[in-house]
């Protein structure tokens, strides 16, 4: 109230005032609100409500900015929504197959432009919101929807919806015009459907070709191979009808075309057999019509057919999968008819063979028979003839000591070389007979070959010269395995057979490694040879091929006792010969393997020269008296000693006995012929470089200087005994 | 824009080229200014011009040769002072123009205020508007432009009655004043003088829109009551039950016999409304001794001595709050002529100038000054409009 009063004035003005500002406020307050002529009222008025508005209009603006404050989130809210929609639907744009989703209420969300494409139709029915059976009924309603023959669309749905039950589906869809379209469906996590549909058409098309090519060119492989069979096939389905067959089929039974053909039953073309043909027993056209019309699992059946004109058929049939059959026959009539024949031939073989074998039968018993008759005749009469001719030999003793005129000694002593004849004869005949017998006893050992050659050349030696042969036996030490006393006898038998039946030439004997670590002897002769057809003949008893011009000398015994020796002994006994050809028989020993040296003969005295023991050393010297002394000095030093008068014949020796020599003494002048060193290159050259040493009493120095140009050791002759063997020990080792 | 190049040739001031608003002041004793205005628009196509005069001016001769040479409406008033672009001028005549690239507008005349039914006018308002909004929804903004007789008295009334009809064009405007004489202000229409009534152009814009009144007073406790008065003629007789200036003197500690002009500007008296205060600006002492108005009184009312604040200060302030953020506004003010008395006896003219050409004021001293549906007086009002954030004029 400041100032309000004038403090100058007098209360009573003071209180005047006062009651007149109350009455002037009085008034002011108790003015009608509405006094439109009151200006100031209406000032106030607006004043008041414009206070009003402005607050009002503040509160809106408040309001209103939070309500745009709100809208620029919802606005940024939906512009996000919207960008992220615009991606999503750019998203399922870029996705080559048709996309649609349709949330958990089965409400149609979003798809894409290609979403049902290929029902043309269907699209423009398809709205956000659409509902799934809504889309499906669609779908089932469509013209392009390839419905299978007898379904409505209200079938097709029915199943749509069904398998929209499962939980993650896909299956594909016919479209017409043959397009297909393979639909899948995917629950999402809030349950929700997404629909993927993908063009297979072209694969689908793809597929049938090559079924339908498969298919066709299954069936010209069928076609091509069931015509390709010798048998006739048919072919029949599950209802027994004809399905499929070939050209021979019909051919076979001549049956009418009517019959052939696609549907034709069974039964009709059994009632077409039956009536041509007979079943093989037990089989008949029932059981064949039964097995045909069997409604559980047939199992493959086998039997024969024949008709009138007697061709036979062999029928097989067999279940298919599909419960059809296929049926083959086979026209078995020459099959038939060639083992008929066989049957009819074994028949008679077999008599045959029965008959002749009791005829050998018999054949063998007489033979036996006769055969032990003959070797006990043998045996006694052998004995029987040894007595008297032993009392003949003393009586014959005792003449000759009677100091009768020389023709009475001459007689007696044709006389003796008589008995001794007949008595070997004897003696061949006993053997005969025990070997035949089986009565021989043999006494089986090793022994060294050297043993029975050396006695062999010391025996056969004189005889060979006699009737002017040369006779080489080649000394060896092998060991063999054999009865000593047989193994001569085979021997001795062969060289003197083969000194028998050689008019001119030479006998050799050698021994050589032979198969299987056996130890082959054979024996060479330049006689008259025998023909391969007589080359069994000849180790029969009492064979002999021709006369004997020596009379006496065999009566064919030898080889005979030769055969059966070797084959009891189990040893192999060979034959090479040919007419003028001259023979060659071998036998072949078992090689004894144990201690080489048991039998080395005892009255060898040792020397320092233990490599030239058992060595094989070819001499070739044409002075008789210094080749005896040099091959007496080398034997007594244990080596074995070929010895030839000329390089010639030490050629042909090493061609015949094949062996080459551990070492070599050559005299340089050996005659008309080769040299020493001749010789020499000769043999380096077929035979490699073998030790050799040159002999010469020449003083000729250029004969030194060929010799060391040879790489030849010279021997200077007189020969220095001990010089040689060291010189040959040397070589040897 | 090109027409700013036309500064040098009219010898006056276009407004800068970054303006929404296009003005120019002639002064008013130059024959041919009508001419002069005309071309410094050359080049611009206006939606309206609005025109504030020197009472000294030959008004309705000016007014009907602008209207001539203007195809666009021409609309103005006499005023108690102009501002142009450099503040306060007095023997002018400032032109404003509202470019079409900007703004679309429509004026209505509303006479004899003193006679007419105002609710009945309000048909012809909303139709005028509605058809204006209509053929112009790219300018979603707009604003009512009150021009009014300022010695009609009826400013109260009018804006009371007409404001709720402008739902979306926010109402402001100025009395037209006669200088300091209280003898005769007019406003123009079609180039047609007319007393006792008042213009109101609609403008519509894309451009952003504020309209805005302020003023600096601060209530102190010296209270009174006006205890006898003549509402119709704005005569307050009594206060306190004592002669109303002899009072009034008494309360402000003044000889009444010095009642002036500046005594009014420096001691106004308000009136607390709610928690609002209105300046009830005093025109005058009447040779009765009683207090002359410029807006509403009545008996009973309860008027407050007022302490006016810096003035240049406070505007600058102000307009800086509003406008912060914008650029540059352009702004069509009604200034209170006891503001441009206030700032002459006070020295900061030359200030509340600095203020007004920073912040691109442009128009005329008022008699009053209307905001919304009430008639105000000691206060800047106006509008300020601010380029449209999305870009350039058409």
């Amino acid at each position: 109230m400041d100032g309000l009063l004038n403090p100058d004035d007098p209360l009573e003005r003071q209180r005047d005032k006062l009651l007149n500002i109350c009455t002037a406020l009085m008034r002011r307050v108790e003015q009608t609100p509405n006094d439109q002529s009151n200006a100031y009222a209406q000032f106030e008025r607006a004043a008041l409500l414009d206070a009003q508005v402005r607050e009002r209009t503040r509160d809106l603006e408040h309001a209103l900015d939070l309500l745009n404050e709100s809208n620029a989130k919802l606005s940024e809210a939906s512009r996000e929504a919207e960008q992220s929609r615009a991606l999503l639907n750019e998203a399922i744009e870029s996705v080559d197959e048709g996309f649609a989703f349709f949330d958990s209420s089965e409400n149609l969300v979003l798809f894409n432009s290609r979403f049902c494409e290929d029902l043309a139709d269907v699209p423009g029915q398809l709205v956000p919101g659409t509902s799934f059976s809504q889309f499906v009924e669609i779908v089932s309603r469509s013209e392009e929807l390839h419905l299978p023959p007898g379904e409505t669309p209200q079938d097709w749905a029915r199943q749509r919806l069904l398998r929209h039950r499962e939980e993650r589906v896909v299956f594909n869809i016919a479209l017409t015009k043959d397009r297909w379209m393979q639909v899948s469906e995917h629950r999402t996590g809030q349950g929700g459907t997404a629909i993927l549909q993908t063009n297979i058409t072209d694969v689908m098309r793809a597929q049938h070709r090559e079924r339908a090519q498969l298919v066709d060119s299954q069936h010209k492989m069928l076609r091509a191979t069931l015509d390709h069979l010798a048998q006739g096939v048919c072919i029949f389905d599950e209802d027994a009808r004809l399905v499929g067959w070939n050209r021979k089929l019909s051919r076979m039974f001549g049956l009418p075309v009517r019959y052939i053909r696609t549907g034709t039953r069974f039964s009709r073309i059994l009632e077409f057999l039956r009536g041509r043909m007979t079943f093989e027993e037990p089989r008949s056209s029932d059981w064949l019509e039964d097995w045909s019309q069997s409604t559980s699992k047939r199992k493959p059946i086998d039997f024969g057919l024949a008709d009138r004109t007697g061709r036979i058929f062999n029928v097989f049939a067999q279940e298919m999968p599909d419960r059809g059959f296929v049926m083959s026959f086979t026209d078995v009539t020459a099959e038939h008819q060639a083992a008929e024949n066989l049957r009819n031939l074994n028949r008679t073989l077999e008599q045959r063979v029965s008959e002749r074998t009791q005829e050998l039968g018999e054949a063998l018993q007489v033979a036996e028979r006769a055969n032990e008759t003959k070797s006990r005749f043998v045996a006694a009469a052998s004995h029987d003839l040894l007595q008297p001719l032993s009392a003949a030999k003393l009586y014959l003793a005792t003449l000759q000591d009677l100091k009768c005129g020389d023709e009475v000694a001459g007689i007696s002593q044709k006389a003796g070389s008589a008995l001794k004849s007949a008595e070997d004869i004897i003696e061949a005949l006993l053997d005969i007979s025990k070997l035949d017998a089986g009565q021989a006893t043999f006494d089986v050992q090793p022994f060294s070959l050297s043993q029975v050659l050396n006695s062999l050349t010391n025996e056969m030696t004189p005889i060979a010269r006699e009737k002017g042969l040369s006779l080489t036996i080649v000394p060896s030490s092998a060991m063999v395995v054999s009865d000593p006393v047989f193994f001569r006898r085979i021997l001795q038998n062969l060289i003197s057979n083969a000194i028998r039946y050689t008019d001119a030439g030479r006998v050799l004997v050698g021994a050589r490694r032979g198969a299987g670590g056996a130890v082959r002897i054979d024996v060479h002769d330049t006689g008259r040879g025998i023909a391969a057809r007589d080359h069994k003949r000849i180790f029969q008893e009492f064979a002999r091929l021709e006369d004997s011009h020596s009379g006496a000398n065999g009566i064919g015994l030898g080889l005979a006792i030769v055969e059966r020796a070797c084959s009891s002994l189990g040893h192999e006994l060979n034959l090479r010969s040919a007419v003028g050809k001259g023979s060659c028989f071998s036998i072949g020993v078992t090689r004894h393997v144990g201690e080489h040296r048991i039998a080395v003969p005892t009255d060898r005295r040792a020397t320092a020269f233990d490599a030239v023991v058992g060595k094989l050393i070819l001499l070739v010297e044409n002075d008789p008296n210094l080749a005896h002394a040099m091959k007496l000095m080398l034997e007594n030093s244990g080596a074995h000693v070929v010895h030839t008068p000329t390089a010639e014949k030490a050629l042909s020796l090493m061609e015949e006995i094949e062996l080459v020599p551990d070492a070599m003494l050559f005299d340089q002048q050996l005659g008309a012929g080769m040299t020493g060193l001749d010789l020499c290159k000769t043999i380096r050259n077929s035979h490699g470089l073998v030790p050799t040493f040159v002999m010469s009493a020449s003083r000729d120095p250029n004969l030194e200087q060929m010799c060391e140009a040879m790489d030849v050791p010279f021997l200077r002759k007189p020969i220095d005994a001990e010089k040689l063997m060291h010189a040959l020990n040397a070589a040897c080792s | 824009m090109e027409h700013a190049l036309r500064h040098g040739l009219v010898g006056e001031n276009l407004r800068d080229g970054d303006s929404l608003l296009v003005s120019v002041e002639v002064p008013m004793n130059d024959d041919d200014c009508a001419r002069k205005i005309e071309d410094s628009f050359h080049g611009v196509e206006l939606a309206h011009l609005l025109v504030f005069v020197s009472p000294d001016a030959d008004f309705p001769k000016l007014m009907r040769q602008l209207q001539r040479r203007f195809s666009c409406p021409v609309v103005g008033c006499t005023s108690a002072g102009e501002i142009g672009q450099q503040g306060y001028i007095e023997g002018h005549i400032v032109a404003v123009g509202l470019p079409k690239a900007w703004f679309a507008a429509k004026s209505v005349l509303i006479e004899n205020l003193d006679r007419i039914d105002l609710a009945s006018v309000n048909d012809r308002l909303i139709q005028n508007r509605f058809a204006l909004s209509m053929s112009n929804q790219g300018k979603p903004n707009g604003f009512s432009f009150l021009m009014v007789d300022g010695l009609s008295r009826r400013e109260d009334e009018l804006v009371n009655a007409i404001a709720p009809s402008l739902a979306g064009y926010p109402l402001f405007g100025g009395s037209a004043g006669d200088g300091l004489r209280f003898k005769h202000s007019a406003v123009s229409f079609e180039g047609q003088i007319y007393e006792n009534a008042a213009t109101l152009t609609y403008v519509a814009t894309n451009c952003d829109v504020k309209v805005f009144s302020t003023n600096h007073m601060v209530p102190s406790e010296k209270r009174m009551v006006v205890t006898s008065a003549e509402p119709h003629s704005r005569i307050v007789r009594g206060i306190n039950d004592e002669p109303a200036a002899v009072e009034y003197a008494r309360l402000i500690g003044k000889d009444p016999n010095q009642l002036d002009e500046m005594t009014f500007a420096e001691n106004p008296v308000i009136v607390r409304l709610g928690d609002v205060y209105h300046v009830r600006a005093i025109q005058r002492v009447n040779e009765d001794g009683h207090l002359v108005f410029f807006s509403a009184i009545d008996e009973g009312m309860v008027l407050t001595v007022a302490h006016a604040q810096d003035m240049a200060d406070h505007l600058d302030r102000e307009l800086a709050e509003m406008t912060a953020g914008h650029v540059r506004p352009s702004i069509l003010g009604c200034d209170c002529v006891l503001r441009r008395i206030e700032a002459q006896k006070s020295q900061t003219r030359h200030r509340v100038n600095e203020v007004f050409r920073k912040h691109g004021v442009v128009g005329f001293s008022t008699y009053g000054e209307q905001i919304g549906p009430l008639h105000v007086n000691h206060t800047l009002t106006g509008v300020a409009l601010f380029p449209p954030a999305d870009g350039t004029p058409i």
